[in-house]
């Protein structure tokens, strides 16, 4: 399960969700950076986005193609 | 000058690519000034120019040994129960024989009884026996550390290694689970055991261990390589030999098998690479070593400065930081009789696994005992596993409550005056509700079964404000990622005016609670451990809690109302039951 209320934005961790784990990402505001309590993730927001980019382009192939 | 002491370990198995294989290993470890220790399978000893070799590696002074993997073959098949290919997964009465006749063979090729043995799993039933049939016998690689569930799910469930709840280094192990030190000479086996690899302590919680070890061409599996070049490996190193800045030493072998340095290996993009790895890994090392950081010994001979300068019953500690991501992330890990502990410091100082050793269980594995293939030692907290477990400390102030653990902190060792192993968590500020508290914790483990837990409030933004500090476990039991049958727990809690209610544990959400209490305990028969939490001084209020089969845990708080400079110290404790 995710864990609530600890984030600024509600992003999924990339690298557990590669592993189709949901956890959300906590943040740290001195270093305005993203990181996994679970794994050894961290990140800015865009790097987030760009991650999640890559593994649905990579994994979900047909995922915006139309018939 | 504390010195991070190194086996270079080979095996040596059947077969022409296994006999190319070892002579790469070998040569290099020569080329860097190495002596090494050989390792022989029934395999290898069934192979006579294997066996040949090996002679004349022995001529160099290279220690030989056996190792257990590798001997279900033909020539086992005849002497064994069944084509088990793991002889800690054999009953009891086939280890024997299966023992005995490598032993056999062993000592009909080389005229003697050697004193260096390993396995991936070396149970308490075979330590024992080899030990009382060859008492020559110094050392024995036992077990690979946190190898569990995560690597059985990443390797599609094909190998049946479960280790999970160990030390991480050398031990003198205890006459009741291959896992658990023993507490003195009388209560261990006289024989150090050794881990099979070192592994990164970050990786270890978060990563398959398996992938990030002392071993370069494991690291290339994990692909943390780029072709020949690995610099994590060399920061893999680095940090081994700082564990010696805490212990007085640091144990580190590098135990590649042959089949990760010949090609053909499904793990392996590159084999030159692999080899490239293996002889960078070996170079770095030597390069420490003429710093005088590292020395090169045989598994006998570190078991003689092992039983000679640190004996039965030490206490280990590791403070390891993330080197492969580079995030702040640190973990700390301790070690005794009593129990095992790691502290998440990326959570703010969350204590995120424990293993209590207290209770003595079993860990014999095969198809005549209760535990069959489960070799993993029972926690009572593994946040890896069970995500809700942990202990953790708890701000309030007014009606807003903030936890630790959505801080990232730092951690340092330091010794108390009296010599105990000490992690002292630098100060997080935490906002709770309008409140700013910047509070500072530390444990101190006291070599006893206990942990002093001590959290200080260092500032406040408001200097009058009145704030409550509460201890929270949340623990369960079990050895994978399901959850047990909780039936059969008691929880208690008892107070300074002789209040006390018990809860059996029945999934029905009971909660009982006392002001000034002494003592909140859960009480796990399966087992045979009790942990509870007691305030050093005094606390406010204390609470057990039962759990629902939704989130099957218990909880135990102890809470205290503290101002500006006011701290709150607790104990941690496991007994046996």
């Amino acid at each position: 399960m995710a864990q609530r209320g600890k984030t600024m934005k509600l992003l999924l961790c990339p690298s557990c969700f590669a592993r189709e784990i949901d956890y959300l990402l906590a943040y740290d505001e001195e270093e305005d950076e993203y990181y996994c309590q679970r794994c050894c993730y961290a990140g800015k927001e865009e790097n987030v986005l760009e991650f999640y980019k890559v593994f649905r382009n990579e994994k979900y192939k047909l995922y915006n193609v139309t018939y | 000058m504390s010195k991070m002491y190194v086996n270079v370990i080979h095996r040596a198995d059947r077969g022409a690519s296994m006999l190319e294989g070892i002579k790469f290993q070998q040569d290099e470890a020569h080329r860097a000034g190495i002596r090494t220790t050989i390792l022989l399978s029934y395999e290898g000893l069934c192979d006579p120019d294997m066996v040949a070799y090996v002679k004349t590696q022995m001529g160099l002074g290279d220690e030989i040994g056996i190792h257990f993997h590798n001997m279900m073959c033909e020539e086992m098949l005849p002497y064994a129960e069944s084509d088990e290919q793991a002889l800690y997964l054999h009953s009891f009465s086939s280890k024997k024989k299966i023992v005995d006749r490598i032993f056999e063979v062993f000592q009909a090729e080389f005229g003697f009884v050697p004193t260096a043995i390993g396995g991936y799993i070396m149970d308490t039933e075979t330590t024992l026996y080899i030990k009382e049939k060859y008492p020559q016998v110094k050392t024995s690689i036992t077990n690979c550390f946190e190898e569990g569930v995560k690597m059985f799910e990443g390797n599609n469930g094909s190998w049946y290694l479960f280790s999970d709840g160990g030390p991480w280094g050398a031990f003198y192990p205890s006459k009741y689970h291959y896992l658990a030190p023993g507490r003195d000479k009388e209560s261990s086996i006289d024989l150090v055991a050794l881990p099979h690899l070192n592994r990164d302590m970050v990786l270890a919680l978060t990563s398959r261990d398996d992938y990030f070890s002392s071993h370069p061409a494991n690291v290339m599996r994990a692909k943390a390589n780029d072709g020949p070049n690995s610099p994590y490996m060399h920061r893999f190193v680095d940090q081994w030999i700082e564990q010696k800045n805490y212990n007085g030493f640091s144990y580190y072998n590098v135990f590649v098998s042959t089949p990760w340095v010949v090609p053909g290996n499904i793990f392996v993009d590159n084999f030159e690479h692999a080899r490239a790895l293996y002889i960078d890994s070996l170079q770095y090392l030597k390069g420490k070593a003429e710093q005088g950081e590292v020395e090169f010994v045989t598994m006998s001979e570190f078991a003689d400065f092992y039983k000679t300068e640190i004996g039965a019953g030490a206490a280990e500690v590791n403070l390891w930081k993330d080197i492969l991501a580079g995030t702040k992330r640190q973990t700390f890990w301790y070690a005794d009789s009593y129990f095992r502990a790691a502290i998440d410091l990326n959570i703010g100082g969350v204590i995120c696994d424990f293993r209590p050793y207290v209770g003595e269980l079993s860990g014999d594995t095969g198809p005549d005992t209760d535990i069959l293939w489960n070799g993993n030692y029972p926690y009572v907290i593994a946040r890896e596993h069970r995500g809700h477990s942990g202990h953790r400390c708890v701000i309030k102030y007014g009606d807003a409550s903030a936890s630790i653990e959505g801080k990232r902190a730092k951690g340092r060792i330091e010794r108390t005056h009296d010599g105990k192993q000490q992690l002292v968590v630098e100060p997080i500020s935490i906002q709770v509700g309008d409140l700013e508290v910047t509070l500072e914790s530390a444990f101190t483990f006291t070599g006893d079964g206990r942990i002093l837990i001590e959290r200080r409030v260092l500032e406040l933004s408001d200097p009058t404000a009145e704030i409550t500090l509460t201890e929270v476990l949340d623990g369960c039991y079990g050895t994978t990622v399901y959850p047990e049958d909780m039936r059969g727990i008691e929880l208690t809690v008892l107070s300074h005016q002789e209040e006390k209610h018990t809860i059996p544990f029945t999934y029905r959400s009971k909660e009982a609670r006392v002001a000034a209490p002494t003592e909140v305990k859960a009480v796990i028969p399966q087992i045979r451990t009790q942990l509870s939490l007691t305030p050093e001084g005094e606390a406010d209020w204390g609470s057990v809690k039962e759990g629902v089969l939704f989130k099957p845990y218990y909880k135990l708080t102890l809470e205290k109302k503290v101002q500006l400079g006011g701290v709150l110290s607790s104990w941690l404790n496991v007994e046996k039951r």
